[in-house]
């Protein structure tokens, strides 16, 4: 089942890759234009997840609704972090995310938060003293 | 002799004392990345090429710091599967066959000295055909017209799923959707933006190396979120200690070690099989030919002598076509390029002659790092086992942060982040549904360059495509990959079901 929904997805995505792709358009010079090679490219993906759809073959079973819960949680986190790393500060977003990762994976809520707040500076003093790399210690709400 | 002063030159480049001193450093990570379950080699050369970016590494010394970590984690690999039965990374499946039985007999320390020596013959053995093949194939690769190079990328993609028994259509729909996702940007010889839908942030095309990051380290994250983490806390031996392997012990591998070198180096070079299948084939052939007295799987020393020397062998013998030709053969050296790329250098004939500098450092301190690797690896050894006591909860958070920290280093920008969660998104969605991440790698590296040689091709015969099949090189590599697409059919077709090992080792590296 997920091997047929992810070709119906493909499929649907180089449908409308390949619309898009044949509209392009130059006038003059290059004689292979802009439009081929991603018609070259979405031919052989349509027919390809043409047959996924058709004749899917899969064996892997999805986690229990739990694990799935953590792998939702665990995408938010890290898209919450992305977001909020240059306004919060680098400190206080990694305590953050590692404290929450940690947790995910294992860790009693103690051990989650000593770890986090021990790799959050390490990780600063490391990067960007050690190596060089600036990062934004306290992003925008001090300094 | 001419090789002779050309590697002399490459050691002399290699022993500068920053180039040196990333090698180390390169084989002490590696190591240490290797060994760690969960982290391998594509996943741990990805997030480290930002960083190398980022200290303002040349590609010399970024190559020489990246391939030294590329050794380091086939050598680490096999710790884990030794002491734990947990494959640090997937070409060190094979290992825990006969390894963990040794360790159960307490013989802990006399596998992972006996595999370190053979890592060490397979490296060495792949890196002297390395010094002799790749400049031989750099060179019959100048002949090759633009129309040549646009088929070798077909049979790239072709062959890339190996002969595994993987399902054929799923590679090749993974090496399309890495096309596909390639296109997105402004198209280099028109000027026409490709859907962009009129997104500036994309208008500068997908940045490889933070598809790859995504792709590789944060998928495995989802996937270990998703599944759990099988084997979580290690409760096997992590105290072993290693010791010299005695002369009666090296006898009695020698010709494992020989022949898993040699079929390793040769699983290394063609494209698409990578180090797992150099181990998965030298373990198969050792068992077929020394397995006697049925000791295989209960412990033999050969069982763990031929699968290293094969993965470590093979991982060599990528490097070859990614110099050479510019076409990678495995996750790994597909990453590698990605780098390269980024840096500006492409590979392929042409590096030979215009940048022997990296070409012969880089060959030089292959020889050095294995030097290295065989001192850290058997009488230092347990510096990297106390390593496997580190729980999980701190290593994946750990993985992710590093992950973050390198796209930020290079970006500077939420977008590019976001980027590289999408990436994990869509890498562990593939892999749910068994499909490849290699080929969307490769497709995503080399659709540049692939469109660019139809563009010359037809730019020389003014718009008529029959230049493409009038050539004789060009003519024989479409006719192995024709073959190539038929054979890789009929093993899918009578391999159906059977032995998932091979498939689920073939996922990531």
């Amino acid at each position: 089942m997920t091997v047929r929904a992810l070709g119906a997805a493909v499929f649907l995505i180089a449908v409308a890759f390949v619309t898009i792709g044949s509209s392009y358009r130059i006038e003059y010079g290059d004689p292979l234009g802009p439009a081929v090679f991603p018609l070259l490219v979405g031919g052989p993906a349509l027919f390809l997840s043409g047959a996924l759809i058709v004749f899917p073959k899969d064996s892997h079973k999805w986690g229990t609704h739990a694990a799935l819960m953590k792998l939702l949680a665990g995408v938010a986190c890290l898209l919450i972090y992305a977001f909020t790393m240059e306004t919060v500060g680098f400190l206080l977003a990694t305590f953050a995310m590692f404290a929450v990762l940690a947790w995910l994976f294992g860790a009693n809520g103690r051990n989650a938060l000593v770890a986090g707040s021990v790799a959050a500076p390490g990780l600063f003093v490391l990067f960007d003293i050690v190596l060089g790399l600036p990062l934004p210690a306290f992003g925008e709400m001090i300094g | 002799m001419e090789i002779y002063n050309q590697l002399l030159h490459g050691l002399i480049v290699a022993l500068g004392p920053m180039n040196i001193g990333l090698l180390l450093a390169g084989c002490f990570f590696g190591t240490l990345i290797g060994s760690l379950p969960g982290l391998g080699p594509v996943n741990g050369v990805a997030i480290l090429i930002p960083l190398a970016f980022s200290l303002g590494l040349d590609a010399t010394a970024s190559m020489i710091l990246l391939s030294a970590v590329y050794y380091g984690c086939m050598y680490g690999g096999r710790i884990s599967s030794i002491l734990l039965n947990i494959p640090g990374d997937e070409p060190a499946i094979m290992t825990t066959l006969d390894g963990y039985p040794m360790t159960l007999k307490g013989r802990a320390g006399e596998a992972l000295a006996i595999s370190a020596v053979a890592s060490f013959v397979g490296a060495t053995v792949a890196t002297v055909g390395l010094t002799l093949f790749a400049p031989l194939l750099a060179r019959a690769a100048i002949y090759f017209a633009p129309e040549d190079y646009f088929a070798l990328f077909i049979l790239a993609f072709i062959t890339i799923g190996g002969l595994g028994g993987a399902d054929p259509r799923k590679t090749l729909l993974a090496a399309c959707i890495g096309l596909m996702i390639a296109m997105v940007g402004i198209d280099p010889a028109s000027g026409v933006p490709r859907f962009t839908f009129g997104w500036f942030d994309l208008y500068d095309g997908i940045n490889p190396i933070v598809a790859l990051i995504g792709l590789f380290a944060l998928s495995e994250l989802f996937w270990l979120l998703e599944t759990g983490f099988r084997g979580s806390s290690p409760t096997g031996n992590t105290s072993a200690k290693s010791r010299l392997p005695s002369v009666k012990t090296l006898k009695k591998t020698a010709g494992a070690t020989a022949r898993g070198s040699a079929l390793g180096f040769i699983a290394g070079i063609l494209p698409g099989a990578g180090a797992s299948l150099g181990a998965v084939i030298s373990y198969a052939f050792e068992k077929q030919i020394s397995n006697r007295d049925g000791t295989f799987g209960k412990g033999d020393e050969r069982g763990v002598a031929a699968p290293e020397a094969g993965n470590n062998a093979a991982s060599g013998g990528a490097l070859i076509p990614m110099l050479a030709l510019g076409v990678p053969g495995s996750g790994t050296t597909a990453v590698l390029l990605a780098m390269l790329i980024s840096l500006n250098v492409q590979p392929g004939p042409l590096l030979f002659e215009r940048n022997p500098d990296l070409v012969w450092g880089l060959i030089a301190s292959l020889y050095l790092a294995n030097f290295a690797l065989l001192i850290m690896n058997v009488p230092l050894v347990s510096i990297f086992t106390r390593v496997l006591s580190v729980p999980v909860w701190i290593l994946l958070p750990l993985v992710a942060s590093v992950s973050f920290v390198g796209v930020y280093s290079i970006s500077h920008s939420p977008f590019q982040m976001v980027t590289m969660i999408t990436f994990g998104l869509i890498g562990f969605l593939l892999r749910k549904c068994e499909i490849s991440l290699v080929p969307v790698v490769l497709g995503l590296l080399l659709a540049g360059d692939m469109e660019n040689n139809l563009r010359r091709a037809l730019s020389i015969s003014g718009g008529d495509y029959e230049i493409l099949v009038q050539s004789p090189i060009s003519l024989g590599l479409y006719v192995v990959a024709a073959l190539f697409l038929l054979l890789s059919f009929v093993l899918w077709k009578r391999d159906n079901g059977r032995s998932e090992l091979i498939e689920d080792s073939q996922q990531i590296s």
